[in-house]
Formats: structure tokens, sequence, C-alpha cells
């Protein structure tokens, strides 16, 4: 976010908290885009992704004038967004419209960052080509998304929603910038694992890669 | 940044074989979070194992950012911004304008409660000279006692939503009344009126209806409206009654069927099935509450879930 548009975004949140609240529909007009695909990405379809948007800007025109400004409106804003994505993520498998097969999650160490262990380098006996034909469609890609565990589907839903930095990521998710590495190195294996296991191949394990 | 990683990094390269490339650092460098050193760069160039799943990270990279690559549908952002407008700054703007009215049923709340407290304690002062009849004819309402409207904001000059101070019996139903903050009439012309907190002793010509914790309903939608004008109008309908959407699911079945689960005060639900039964809908279950339903015991603030199947007229 440039300079401009961060000032231009403090002077309407000061503008808000001192009472001119019609000032939260140009932050509205400003995030709705960059929130909806995010959203759309977290709960891969529009219905929902309308739904939880408008809920956290509801969110945060009630709590923004408690808003300290530790991190950025933005990050803040993701934050809300994820959170409430997380609850109707949960709401929807509840009720059976999810069709998500849930892989285990890697257990956390006391520092924050993820065990990885079990990180192999990945099978390659397959050709890259072979995984290009998997992700032609963006229905195969959203499933396999659906499939990871919900910390490795964040992280790489704000990476590749808009390119966000690692330092960033790790602000709206509230952990350390290794562990970000680590979450999306594991989410494109997971994912990558998903795509070629829909036509029943199954990635050798490190193991028995040699 | 080579300092910020080398944690993860020495976890990864004990498990990647054969001095390979560790995953992390590959996704890290497709991200421009991380630099090869020139051994690196020299080890990709010449190991097919690495440079494989280098380039099967970047497809998966470029293919995934296409997939999220997402415009809101048709006027989705128009919509949002509306919805969030109305809920917000535009309510709050319309709720100051009833700030006055507030204040005065305040005023009026706090004088009735002084007297009541002044009445109590006089009442156990001289309990010696009165008996327990007068105290309770002194704390009972009339049956008599005129109803005190208040009118449910929009004030809607025909509005017929009104709140009626509850006489005997039904005095201990009434906690305060119906949140006026919450419930509004979605269109006050085609309301008939709803009382929860009962009438007059004297005039009981229909019976107070409950409405139960859980309410299932059945309609039929008029022949000929497809499923997604059906939603948009059942979504319209929670808006204008303020029905928070994250208590209520709406599902569609490929037959036309709306599914809804959702959770409200049980004035809202009374209105909702007005709402319904005005645009044509036709209810074919027997459970309170119905459309032509006008009193109902309680505050009206109990919180019900609902659920109905809104199904193609004629099936």
């Amino acid at each position: 976010m440039d300079s401009e548009t961060k000032s231009y975004e403090e002077r309407l949140i000061k503008e808000f908290k001192d009472g001119d609240h019609r000032r939260f529909d140009e932050l509205v007009a400003a995030y709705t885009r960059k929130l909806y695909r995010f959203a759309y990405g977290l709960l891969g379809n529009h219905h929902d992704a309308e739904e939880v948007v408008q809920d956290a800007f509801v969110r945060a025109y009630n709590a923004l004038d408690n808003f300290r400004g530790d991190s950025s409106f933005e990050t803040w804003m993701y934050r809300i967004t994820m959170n409430l994505a997380r609850n109707k993520f949960h709401w929807n498998r509840r009720r059976g419209d999810g069709m998500t097969i849930s892989l285990s999650e890697p257990p956390e160490l006391h520092d924050g960052t993820e065990a990885s262990g079990e990180i192999d380098l990945p099978d390659t006996s397959y050709s890259p080509d072979l995984l290009l034909e998997k992700v032609e469609t963006r229905e195969n890609i959203l499933k396999g998304l659906e499939s990871l565990p919900e910390s490795l589907r964040e992280t790489m839903v704000l990476r590749h929603v808009k390119d966000m930095p690692y330092e960033q990521i790790a602000a709206v998710l509230d952990c350390k910038i290794g562990t970000v590495k680590s979450r999306i190195s594991r989410g494109r294996e997971l994912l990558r694992e998903f795509l070629l296991a829909e036509d029943g191949i199954q990635p050798r394990q490190h193991s028995s890669a040699e | 940044m080579n300092q910020k990683t080398n944690r993860t990094e020495s976890r990864s390269v004990a498990t990647a074989p054969h001095g390979c490339l560790s995953p992390e650092k590959l996704s890290a460098q497709l991200d421009g979070e991380y630099v090869f050193s020139p051994e690196e760069e020299q080890h990709l160039a010449e190991c097919r194992r690495c440079s494989d799943y280098y380039r099967s990270c970047k497809i998966l990279n470029e293919k995934l950012s296409a997939a999220l690559d997402v415009d809101c549908p048709g006027n989705a952002l128009e919509r949002i911004r509306k919805s969030v407008a109305d809920q917000t700054w535009k309510r709050e703007k319309q709720q100051k304008r009833i700030i006055p009215f507030g204040k005065i049923v305040n005023v009026f709340l706090r004088t009735a409660a002084t007297v009541l407290l002044v009445g109590c304690v006089s009442a156990i002062l001289l309990r010696d000279t009165l008996t327990g009849e007068d105290i309770l004819a002194f704390l009972s309402f009339s049956p008599e006692t005129k109803q005190d409207k208040i009118v449910i904001y929009p004030p809607i000059s025909n509005s017929s939503a009104t709140l009626s101070v509850a006489p005997e019996p039904y005095k201990s139903f009434n906690k305060g009344g119906i949140d006026i903050r919450q419930t509004r009439p979605v269109a006050a012309g085609e309301m008939l009126p709803i009382e929860f907190m009962g009438r007059k002793q004297s005039e009981k010509p229909e019976m107070v209806a409950l409405i139960q914790p859980q309410v299932k309903h059945v309609w039929l939608t008029a022949s000929g409206m497809d499923p997604v004008t059906l939603e948009k109008d059942f979504r319209e309908i929670l808006n204008r009654l303020s029905i928070p959407l994250n208590h209520v699911k709406l599902s569609v079945t490929p037959e036309g069927t709306l599914r809804v689960n959702a959770e409200m005060n049980r004035y809202q639900l009374v209105l909702l099935v007005r709402s319904l039964a005005a645009r044509g809908l036709q209810l074919v279950s027997g459970v309170q509450p119905q459309p032509e339903q006008k009193l109902f015991s309680g505050s009206g603030r109990e919180i019900s879930e609902y659920e109905a199947v809104l199904m193609p007229g004629g099936k």
C-alpha cells in the first residue's frame, strides 16, 4: 500500500472516530473487492463470500472506534474476514455442505512454528506436465484448497489472492514468518499431492524415493 | 531474509535427500522471499528432481493465483455496499431520529418504577393499616387501563405494529416489551396488528397463540417463481427485518426448493411469516405463527429456531 493511500485511509478512520460515520462507506468501497476474493478463496463459493464480507464490514464498523492502529487497517480487516470465514466454513461443514476430506494438521511447536520432521523433498517421479493437466480447472484447485488443513489454507489464500508478502501474512495470522514459510511450502506440497491423487496416483514417499 | 529463515531451513535441509534444495527454499524463492546462492542456482540447474519440483510449484502457483482471481459477480459490489450502509451508518442515523421518543419512554418508565417503589415502601411502612388486598389492588394494573401504543420504527402513518402495556393477566409476560431497535415491520401497510402481551380481559375474541422454540413451516411458492428471485426476495425480507445474516442458512436444491434455517426473535418471526404470505406464498403447515394470527403470548423477544422449506407450488 502506498503512503498516499495509507494516509488517506488514516484520515478516513480519524474522521470516523470524530463522528463522521458516513466515511465508513469509502472504506467499504476500497476494500470490498480484496476481501471478497479472500473470502471466496477460503469458502469456494460466491454466496458465502458475499455474506462474510458484509458481516466483516458490519463488525469492523462496530469496533472501529476501538481500533488502535497497532496493525494496519487492511491487516485488521483481513483478520476479521478470516475469522468470519472460518466460522462459516465450520458451519457449512457441520451442516454437511462441505465435501471436504480433512488432512491432519501438522503439530505446532512451542515457538509457534510447525514441526516439519515429515516434510520430505517431494516426489519427482512425475513430470510437471502431469500436474499441469490436473490444474486446468478452477474446481479442482478449489477442491484441493478446501481439503487443506485450515491454517495452511488460510496462509495459501492470503499469499495467492494478492501476492501478500510473508511479513504481512504473519501479521494477519499472528504468527512468525518462519511459520508462514513452512505453511506455504507444506500447503503447496499437499495441494500437489491432492491433485495427483485425484487420478489415483500415489506420490511416493521420501523413504522410497530412491 | 537468510537470517529470518535459518531455523526452518535447517530442519528442511536435514530432510531433503542427496543434498537437494529444501521444499521451503524452493517455495520461498518462487515467492520472492528467498535468494538462491550461486551454488544453489547451479544445483537447481543440474538436478532433475529439484528442477521438476520447482517447475511443478511454479505451475501450481500460477494456476492457483488464476483460480482465486475472481471478481464480485453481477451487482454484488453494490449490494454489499448498500447492505453494509443499511446495517451501519444509515441505521444509526435513523435511530438518532427516534432518540427523543426513546427518552420520553425512558423517563416514563423511570417515573413508573419510582412510583411503584414508593408505593411498596409506603405499603410496608403502613402495613398495619392496609390490608393485603389493598396492596394488591395498588400494585395491579386495572383491566381498564388505557393501553399506550408505541409505533415501531419506521413511523409510517398506517403502521399497525404496536406494543401495548400489558394488563392482567399478561402482565407477568411483559418484561419491557419488544426491543424496538431490533425489529421493524417489513411493510406496515400489509400488516395486521400484532400484540404479544395480550389485551383487555373484557375482550377476548381470539386465542392467544404460543410460538414454540422450534418452528417448522412448509410454503408453496407461486408457480413460475424462480429460485433465484425467491432467494433474493427472502434475503431482502431478512435485511428489512434486521435479522443478521450470520444467523441464517439458505440453500437452494436443484429442484428449485429453498431451504431455510434461521434463528430470530418471535416478533421477527411473525413479521417474516406475514411478509412471505404478502408475497403470495402459501403456508401449508398449521404450526404457529400463522400470517393471520394477531395475538401471541410472550414478549416477542424470545428466540426461535425457524426451519422452512419453500417449494414450487403444485409439487
